[in-house]
């Protein structure tokens, strides 16, 4: 991100949306949601070749059909609906769409799946409370992990000629992730930071007083 | 060294094993920052919030005197302790300012304690908010230890109880302490004085 006036709105709205979605769905439930996409994210990245066997497993019949889709439709490419011998070899050395080999992608899109679930059940079976501070807090925190996760992948499905330093989940270990998830938020913040250079301390001040004044405005009056 | 060793070379030896034995700055003052985030949790962030405003007091008066109080501590320590040599001064200063703190911290901590009326939220609202009023004491707490080691050298490792590596995270960190992040005392008077009229309006 460059340090741009544009960049540091856009990123504003962004965190904005994501504090307004928290606010209106509430604390428990973007918690649950927070926990559910961090540690899923994570857990699956540290067991990914165990969550491929169990897919396989679980889904043999499902998977085994979709290989063979996979190669029969590699077999239609290659022979373009001729009858040729090259159409019969590819139909047997197609690679799987889904193998070992790309086990990363099944997982991110385990991932994916499981992140849907958590907004669409959090929302179905935890009941609304009343908005607050720190559920917008909470889906800020939110915004910024998917951030580092998505952009970085959006940037190179957008703009492809890009070369992306950043990290791609699908192909990255956790401490890739990390690092990128760290590099990601100060280069954002450092930028936004910067621009306040001179005004800095007072903007610490204000910012704890503001912070400490809304912890204070949470506690509710005792009747006497 | 600490002066007045009378085996300079072997205290010298033993602190450099020592010194390599010990974990990383960043690490020590962290684990400080867990436990009081863990008091915070378990404490609640009503009461919490009352030693905030004694750590916030007596950083800003640890920062307001510190000019004037410097020279004062030098010459009394060239009087008293006979402290001569610029190490054995920044040990002495570095020494005093945190047995201060220190003491004032426990002074908020210990018997009673000022108190924000009111019923606290509710878990998971409570408990957030217990561990991030916790969160902010400990680094209040933590990063003001840190502040006044890194600002006379780390006199500590002088007896080998620190390791003055700075690893590229603590060098990093180390611009972020409480006192370098508000380095005019008069900063600190805008949180402290809402805080008292907010505890006084309640």
């Amino acid at each position: 991100m460059n340090g741009s006036i544009q960049s540091i709105i856009s990123f504003v709205l962004y965190i904005l949306l994501f504090a307004w979605v928290g606010y209106r769905r509430g604390t428990l439930r973007e918690l649950t949601t927070l926990i559910v996409s961090i540690g899923g994210f994570f857990l699956l990245q540290y067991s990914q070749g165990s969550v491929l066997d169990i897919i396989t497993l679980g889904l043999r019949f499902v998977l085994s059909s979709i290989n063979l889709g996979s190669r029969f439709l590699a077999s239609v490419q290659a022979g373009q609906l001729v009858e040729t011998d090259e159409s019969l070899f590819t139909l047997t050395s197609a690679s799987d769409w889904i193998s070992a080999s790309n086990g990363s992608t099944v997982t991110f899109l385990v991932w994916a799946v499981l992140l849907l679930f958590a907004y669409f059940l959090t929302s179905k079976i935890i009941p609304n409370t009343r908005g607050s501070l720190i559920a917008a807090l909470l889906g800020i925190i939110n915004g910024l992990f998917y951030s580092t996760i998505f952009l970085p992948l959006l940037v190179s499905f957008i703009f492809p000629h890009v070369v992306n330093e950043q990290i791609s989940p699908s192909s990255s270990g956790v401490q890739q992730v990390l690092r990128g998830s760290t590099e990601t938020i100060q280069d954002i913040f450092g930028d936004i930071w910067s621009t306040f250079e001179p005004q800095q301390p007072i903007l610490v001040a204000i910012g704890l007083t503001v912070l400490l004044v809304a912890i204070v405005g949470t506690l509710r009056r005792t009747q006497t | 060294m600490v002066h007045g060793v009378t085996h300079p070379e072997l205290l010298s030896t033993y602190s450099l094993q020592f010194t390599k034995s010990m974990g990383l700055i960043e690490i020590y003052f962290g684990t400080i920052t867990f436990i009081i985030t863990l008091v915070g949790l378990a404490q609640g962030y009503s009461r919490e919030l009352g030693r905030t405003m004694i750590i916030l007091v007596v950083i800003f008066l640890l920062l307001f005197v510190n000019d004037q109080l410097n020279d004062i501590l030098r010459t009394v320590g060239r009087l008293v302790f006979s402290f001569e040599e610029l190490d054995t001064q920044r040990f002495f200063l570095s020494g005093f300012y945190q047995i201060m703190f220190i003491l004032t911290v426990f002074a908020g901590y210990a018997g009673r304690t000022i108190v924000f009326p009111g019923q606290e939220m509710r878990a998971p609202q409570g408990s957030v908010l217990n561990l991030l009023v916790g969160a902010l004491n400990g680094y209040l707490i933590a990063g003001s230890l840190w502040y006044y080691q890194h600002v006379y050298d780390y006199p500590l490792a002088t007896i080998g109880w620190m390791n003055t590596n700075l690893s590229p995270i603590a060098a990093e960190l180390v611009n972020f302490l409480p006192q370098y992040m508000m380095p005019e005392p008069s900063l600190w008077v805008i949180p402290i004085t809402v805080l008292i009229l907010l505890r006084v309006r309640r």
